[in-house]
């Protein structure tokens, strides 16, 4: 048995290795290159303990390459001939391999909380005068939980030999597509178990992840023993005796493209009900949704467009059609651009998310979200000018959008505002801005960064603030200062992977503008508008969430007072990196948002109430979270 | 003969490619519903992503089949026996694969466009440039798995190296990966560039695609094939060994290799400055205040500074950038994110009617000093005397004069020692801090240097503060085991020649001798104690209450509750992320505060009362307190 282990110990060498190697290598960078003394536990626990996203996926890789070479290697090696002369059983060898490639991640994530544990002795101080033992132990247990699960599926796997990284493949991505409309399928996200929700200085343990996940576990390790127990090698012998024979490579085709029709049958079913779904579009915080049946498509070119638009909508699409050019050249002379061939505007679709969206020569416009023509030539316009942006740009602000959606948004929004639309309707937009300075939520560091913004308060302020930014540049340095800006981001000898306020310093200063002065401006022109809508401001309540979690359901009661033409909505997520796209509805009884717990198997809930004016203006207050039960 | 190699293969993988075919179709619908269901902007994204995952999954397992099991089974020597040119053997599999993978994907590539025909304008141009970006991508992606099969036992390694090396290029050399070859094919622009061919992506993607081709047939052909067949022979031992050395090797150069971003150094378009021996200082008003008076501030600030540098003996200072930001308070000033080689950012309202000088340079030195010591001069043992010394710069000029230190500092000093101050609190700096409030603490930390300087001369107190305050340490271990062997006891022991034990003592009695001289002043002076309570309005929400003692009440009648939310373990809050209810103590020392909070949610708080007398605000002393019944 003790040979067993040191032979399989031999082979498992380069792993050990690399678990040892990089640990040491994170301790060496830390003595090497800062103070190991000014970094106490709270500020280590993010990078030693616990695992991000991408820690997560290179230990994904890593473990799964251990498993995935650990039972198989026997057999393609011819080894197993010698095992099996072994007095030992192959269950002892299965559990000896198994138990042995464990002491690889625990040897890793060991040697990591040691990283954590020895800076915090250095650092110890009045304040940080604790090793949050605790926490340290969760950390180890749901790292080690997660390394289990990938071992596990490396192992069941690893008979299928490479094809087992396509398998990975594909269910990765059925867990994205489900996880678009299923939130609670993130109950088997292995990556988000090692994310750290708190429960004060506690680590709330996502119970329903680990049992779940527990339970899959042991799921294809029996699979994993069957296989290595000689369930594979009958499968291989069954496979030989088919494939030697006439009739068993006729069933093997047979098979398989029966397959392939089911597979494609379910696919085509699956567009087929998405296309029903996609006619009807809901109208967040209310009952409504917008139907309409498909038609088929027409198409009319101008000087700079070419647009597609369906047959049922050609008069509203005509209005668009019509003047088109003329917005498109007051986008272009703003932004001081050359022109470029024809713009493909796609109006066949419609969204839930979105007016319009800009994708580098193309656009699409939801002609449903308005029947005024102006309106729609306005969201045109906005479009225009992120097509614009990004091709004078040659495409770097889309390379750093974290830093440089507020200013995308702005400066489309400056275009759609100023130049597109009635001069009174650009209250609306500032007084959002407003309220948000004068509730003290306005920070220019989380203004360029997008990411901070969207945790913490509303994704779309990038449109109001990134407005009045905007604005504030024009004033200090001239309209011609966006286009400059712009191209400035373009240049070849600008310094690469910069973001935030020093991408933005960089590029202010390659056209010899000084950036805080344009901050400064900022924040005297949303002091102005705070002024400006004192009455509103005023007029506006907070509201403030009563939060309840009773038979499996979130209840969130808004507390507030009524404010003729407003109304509270209430919108759920998962996790502060959840996309917007993916914020569940809170169905509105009276007052009260409802979700279901089920949603939220990381043990916690986000919620963020905000007031809707019903014309498209919902003032958010900032994101909340509560701790979900996660033990029943 | 060529047919019956062809027959061959398919005889001997076709079920592998069934399958692969198989999956690959599951794995295509799979995408296009991805992209339909997030709403992107062309179907062709479903290509694109599809070329990016499952391609080259299939790719890894096809070349696998293909090449390295021929190779490492020795069956290649069989076909080598048949009466064929060793590189039309090479060249049926390498077109055999290739043409499998393309059919595949060109079915992929003909559904999107059938199904894409509603929402896309499919112009001929279009439609090629699309084509000529997958095609290429796939040649040069399967040509790149061809020659990894053919490197056999070193393949692992290699891609290794490999995935690491495009790690290492693109997070420390900055170099852009996505705009180069390949990858610049498979771009955003993929699905909806019209017009222009990406000419020197595809050039240099069939530049790299011929250069890869070329290697597999170099070594499937060179020696007779047996280099091809030799590197398909299982690693011995020592060679494991050696492989894995140089891997290791690799990755320990791209951990230690840490470039940085080369960036024009920051600059003020429009400041004015004053540049002289090594000392930058730059001040921008944008005409606010006038060219004149921004001159003025840069000169006084770099005075300030030149006096600094020389009083510490510092061999340099971090430039000083300071820029007027009209919205903030006279007595608020504020750090600009800036990498610390760059300087030191400041936003200032020196407009504002409420401007002082004299502290904003204290507060201005502090900050320097901190970042010219990589921001090694706030670990706690020594902190008390960084935090001293500001106020000890800024009043220097009052240790020469014979009425002594300034009121406000003395009082405020006394009021600290008056909230209770002993021996430990120096060791124990930043939980005194949080206990009686930055400024107090700032005074109190100020008096034990006046002491020094008072008692041992001002001579001994430089050398004292030159010692403490050095910012030439290396900001690494080195730092630590520096700080850890020259605590500052140590250093006033051979600067100063005063026992530990003995400065303490004196300077409490000297401090106490204050608290005594002022104690009718100090007895208008608020001490604040309080509660924060939380009342249940559902299982999960609590309102916070609040209830305030303070003896005498406050002289204005007003006072301050300051709170705000703890992330993940930390212990205190940047005064930027704290929020102020300002309420009227006459309304009652009781009372809510706005929102609702959570349970388990963490707060940071604190009450504050303005103290005329003090110059400061005094507060109850800063609480982490966690939102439970």
């Amino acid at each position: 048995m003790m040979t067993l282990a040191r032979k399989e110990l031999r082979s498992m060498r380069p792993f050990l290795t690399l678990a040892v190697f990089i640990p040491v290598v994170g301790i060496l960078y830390e003595l090497l290159t800062g103070l190991p003394h000014m970094r106490p536990v709270a500020s280590t626990v993010g990078e030693y303990a616990a695992s991000g996203w991408e820690s997560s996926i290179l230990v994904f890789v890593v473990f799964f390459s251990l498993a995935s070479g650990l039972l198989v290697r026997e057999y393609d090696e011819g080894t197993i001939e010698f095992l099996d002369a072994l007095p030992v059983s192959r269950v002892r060898i299965f559990f000896t391999k198994f138990l042995l490639a464990l002491s690889v991640p625990f040897v890793l994530i060991v040697l990591d909380i040691s990283t954590v544990v020895l800076l915090q002795a250095m650092s110890h101080n009045s304040l940080h005068d604790t090793f949050h033992w605790g926490f340290l132990a969760t950390a180890l247990m749901l790292r080690m939980c997660q390394a289990l699960t990938v071992l596990c599926l490396g192992l069941a796997l690893s008979f299928f030999r490479r094809f087992g990284w396509l398998v990975v493949g594909l269910l990765f991505w059925a867990y994205l597509l489900l996880q678009e409309s299923l939130p609670a399928i993130r109950v088997l996200n292995l990556f988000a178990i090692t994310a750290p929700k708190y429960d004060g200085l506690a680590w709330i343990v996502p119970w329903r992840q680990v049992w779940l996940q527990l339970a899959l576990s042991s799921g294809l390790l029996t699979v994993a023993c069957a296989l290595f127990l000689g369930a594979g090698d009958r499968l291989l012998r069954s496979y030989h005796r088919l494939t030697n024979s006439l009739p068993g490579r006729a069933a093997l085709w047979i098979g398989g493209a029966s397959l392939f029709v089911v597979a494609a049958a379910l696919g085509y079913q699956m567009i087929e009900r998405y296309e029903e779904e996609e006619e009807g579009v809901e109208v967040p915080g209310t009952d409504i949704r917008i139907v309409y049946p498909s038609w088929s498509t027409s198409r009319a070119t101008t000087q700079h467009y070419e647009f597609l638009y369906p047959n049922n909508l050609e008069g509203r699409s005509r209005q668009v059609i019509t003047g088109a050019d003329e917005v498109h050249e007051r986008v272009r002379e703003f932004l001081d651009a050359e022109p470029f061939t024809r713009i493909v505007v796609d109006m066949t679709g419609v969204s839930a998310q979105h007016a319009g969206r800009a994708h580098w020569e193309k656009v699409r416009i939801d002609l449903t979200t308005s029947g005024d023509a102006d309106v729609l030539r306005a969201v045109l316009g906005h479009e225009t000018a992120h097509v614009y942006l990004d091709r004078m740009s040659d495409s770097r602000l889309l390379d750093v959008f974290d830093s440089t959606r507020f200013f995308h948004e702005g400066v489309a929004s400056y275009v759609e505002y100023r130049l597109l639309r009635p001069a009174e309707d650009i209250q609306a937009l500032w007084s959002v801005a407003a309220v948000m300075r004068a509730r003290k939520q306005v920070d220019f560091d989380e203004l360029v960064n997008n990411e901070r913004l969207s945790a913490r308060l509303d994704t779309d302020l990038v449109y109001p603030l990134g407005e009045v930014f905007v604005e504030a540049m024009v004033e200090v340095y001239g309209p011609e200062s966006v286009g400059r800006t712009t191209h400035a981001m373009a240049r070849d000898d600008a310094p690469r992977g910069l973001s935030g306020q020093e991408l933005w310093r960089d590029v202010f200063q390659a056209c010899d503008y000084n950036l805080e002065t344009v901050i400064d401006r900022f924040f005297a022109k949303l002091d102005e508008q705070v002024a400006e809508h004192h009455d509103f401001i005023q007029a506006l309540p907070r509201v403030r969430g009563i939060v309840n979690i009773e038979h499996g359901l979130i209840t969130v009661r808004a507390d507030w007072q009524t404010l003729e033409g407003w109304q509270p909505v209430c919108r759920f997520r998962q996790a502060e990196d959840t996309p917007a796209r993916q914020y569940i509805w809170g169905d509105d009884w009276d007052g009260e948002f409802l979700c279901h717990e089920s949603s939220f198997p990381d043990g916690v809930c986000w919620y963020q109430l905000g007031l809707s004016d019903g014309k498209g203006r919902v003032i958010y207050e900032p994101w909340n979270k509560v701790p979900v039960p996660t033990w029943e | 003969m060529i047919a019956a190699l062809i027959i061959k293969e398919l005889r001997q993988h076709w079920l592998v490619m069934l399958l692969l075919g198989f999956l690959l179709g599951v794995g295509f619908l799979l995408l296009l519903l991805v992209v339909l269901l997030t709403e992107e902007g062309s179907l062709l994204e479903a290509l694109r992503l599809f070329l990016q995952t499952f391609v080259v999954l299939a790719l890894l397992v096809l070349c696998h089949r293909l090449v390295v099991q021929e190779y490492q089974g020795k069956t290649q020597l069989f076909l080598e026996a048949l009466p064929l040119a060793r590189w039309r053997m090479v060249a049926t599999k390498f077109l055999l694969g290739l043409v499998l993978i393309a059919a595949i994907v060109s079915v992929a590539f003909g559904l999107l466009l059938l199904a894409g025909q509603r929402g896309e304008v499919l112009t001929g141009r279009f439609v090629q440039i699309v084509a000529a970006r997958v095609y290429a991508y796939l040649l040069c992606v399967y040509a790149f798995f061809f020659v990894m099969g053919l490197l056999g036992r070193y393949r692992v390694a290699l891609y290794v190296v490999g995935i690491l090396s495009v790690a290492f290029l693109e997070t420390t050399l900055k170099v852009e990966l996505a705009r180069f070859g390949p990858f610049a094919l498979l771009n955003e622009q993929f699905a909806y560039e019209r017009n222009v061919f990406p000419v020197t992506a595809l050039f240099v993607t069939l530049g790299l695609a011929a250069m890869l081709i070329a290697t597999a047939f170099g070594l499937s052909l060179v020696r007779e094939g047996s280099v091809a067949t030799m590197l398909a022979e299982r690693m011995s031992h020592r060679e494991k060994v050696f492989v894995s050395l140089l891997v290791l090797g690799f990755l320990v150069a791209c951990s230690v290799h840490d470039e940085k971003t080369e960036k024009d150094p920051f600059e003020m378009p429009g400041s004015v400055a004053k540049e002289q021996s090594g000392i930058t200082v730059k001040v921008t008003s944008v005409g606010k205040s006038g060219a004149n008076a921004d001159q003025r501030l840069a000169e006084v600030v770099w005075t300030e500074l030149d006096a600094l540098r020389q009083y510490l003996q510092l061999s340099e200072l971090p430039p000083v950038f300071i820029v007027l930001r009209g919205d903030l308070d006279g007595d608020r000033y504020e750090r600009g994110e800036l990498d610390g080689a760059e300087g030191v950012l400041v936003r200032a309202n020196f407009t504002s009617t409420d401007w002082n000088q004299q502290d904003f340079l204290a507060w201005l030195v502090r900050e320097v000093l901190v970042v010219a010591s990589d921001e090694r001069l706030l670990w706690e043992p020594r902190r008390w005397v960084l935090d001293g010394f500001a106020l000890f710069w800024a009043n220097r000029a009052t240790l020469q004069t014979a009425d002594g230190a300034p009121r406000t500092l003395v009082l405020r000093a006394a009021y600290g020692a008056q909230l209770g101050l002993k021996r430990e609190d120096l060791d124990t700096w930043l939980a005194y801090r949080q206990r009686v409030g930055d400024e107090i603490a700032s005074a109190v930390a100020w008096s034990g240097l006046v002491w020094v300087a008072r008692t041992c001369g001002e001579a001994q107190c430089q050398q004292f503060l030159r010692a403490v305050l050095r910012t030439d340490i290396p900001s690494d271990v080195r730092g630590w085991w520096y700080d850890r062997r020259h605590p500052w006891p140590l250093l006033l022991q051979q600067t100063c020649d005063v026992a530990p034990e003995d400065f303490t003592r004196l300077w409490l009695a000297y401090v106490a001798h204050w608290q005594r001289e002022t104690a009718d002043e100090l007895s208008g002076v608020p001490r604040l104690d309080g509660a924060l309570h939380f009342e249940a309005l559902s299982p999960m929400t609590y309102k916070a209450v609040y209830s305030l003692t303070a003896d005498p009440v406050p002289p204005n009648g007003r006072f301050q509750v300051l709170h705000g939310v703890l992330a993940g373990l930390d212990v205190e809050l940047p005064r930027s992320q704290v929020a102020c209810e300002d309420l009227d103590f006459t309304d009652g020392p009781h009372g809510e505060l706005p929102g609702t909070f959570t349970w388990s949610t963490r707060l940071y708080w604190t009450y504050a009362v303005r103290s005329e007398v003090l110059g400061c605000d005094v507060v109850s002393g800063w609480r982490c307190q966690e939102v439970r019944p």
